[in-house]
């Protein structure tokens, strides 16, 4: 299972507990926009050298 | 000449009848009048005083006699005028002031680059929400050293009070990338995860508690990964912004894997 941590920074406590349902599928979500987002700058930066060797 | 000798005469049974103890001494109390002033408690000292019989009294010192709690101090009041002053709340500073009877008080220190921890801890599992964040300071500076996940060149990513929407930006200057994602920003990029390389990144999140603008956030960064060659590492200058226009309460760090390694302390800037 995947757990987060939430330290709050008033009182000191740190709560260590399972991502709820909510948590995971955002955790999900983000793991995919992470690649989409490396493959946009790969994409970008290819299309950038290609410009310049024009 | 026989008048000298019976006074010293007198004098000398004066001394023997009157002194009965160590550390005694006669005091003329009137004209042609002697009495015995029995010595005073250790540490005290004789001190002048017309109201008494000798006109001497054993007494604490003055200085001594003042103070009467832990971490109080003596201070003047006019020449040759001591007051007690006590120990202010922890945390405040002694501070001149001359409208106060001793010219000085204890005060909280004077706003302006005071560094206050907020948080510090371990990054683990796979996110870390730094939560109630307090609103009275400044600016925000956290600091995130050698985090490592188990994915190797993975990224460090950050929201705002996990706010998955906040059309969030962030520019790595040193490439000219803009990277634009809505729901998240990437705050450090290729983390290698071998166990000599190292990381460093430096947060800086300038007034947010304002709620009138979006928020920016200043970064800086080095990672190094040995394998790569002893000089081989990464400088990491860019900055970061939402939309949002709240007041930060709340900073969520995850690096879309698990953290196997890393450091965090938050800072409530002054």
């Amino acid at each position: 299972m995947t757990h987060l941590i939430e330290h709050n920074c008033q009182t000191g406590e740190v709560i260590e507990r399972e991502m709820n349902a909510e948590e995971l599928a955002q955790f999900e979500l983000d793991k995919v926009q992470e690649q989409k987002s490396k493959e946009q700058i790969a994409e970008a930066a290819a299309k950038k050298a290609e410009q310049k060797g024009m | 000449m026989t008048k000298a000798r019976d006074l010293a005469d007198n004098a000398e049974g004066t001394k023997t009848k009157a002194v009965d103890a160590k550390g005694d001494l006669i005091v003329g109390t009137a004209a042609d009048t002697a009495a015995r002033l029995a010595v005073g408690t250790d540490g005290h000292l004789l001190t002048a005083a017309s109201g008494e019989a000798t006109g001497l009294i054993y007494a604490l010192d003055p200085v001594t006699d003042a103070v009467t709690t832990k971490g109080d101090i003596v201070a003047a009041t006019a020449a040759d005028t001591l007051s007690r002053l006590g120990v202010g709340a922890d945390n405040t500073v002694l501070t001149a002031d001359a409208l106060e009877t001793t010219g000085m008080k204890w005060a909280a220190p004077a706003a302006g680059g005071a560094y206050t921890e907020l948080a510090t801890g371990s990054l683990t599992g796979s996110a870390v929400n730094l939560t109630s964040i307090s609103q009275s300071y400044t600016d925000l500076l956290l600091i995130v050293k050698n985090f490592k996940a188990t994915t190797d060149g993975h990224s460090l990513f950050m929201r705002f009070n996990n706010h998955t929407t906040g059309n969030y930006r962030a520019a790595a200057v040193s490439t000219s990338n803009l990277e634009i994602d809505d729901s998240q920003m990437r705050v450090a990029d290729d983390q290698d995860t071998g166990a000599a390389s190292t990381s460093f990144y430096r947060y800086y999140i300038p007034d947010y508690t304002n709620t009138a603008t979006w928020k920016m956030m200043e970064i800086y960064g080095v990672s190094n990964n040995p394998s790569g060659g002893s000089l081989y590492g990464n400088p990491y200058i860019t900055f970061g912004i939402t939309s949002r226009t709240n007041a930060i309460s709340e900073i969520n760090l995850y690096a879309n894997s698990n953290f196997t390694s890393g450091t965090y302390i938050l800072y409530g800037v002054k």
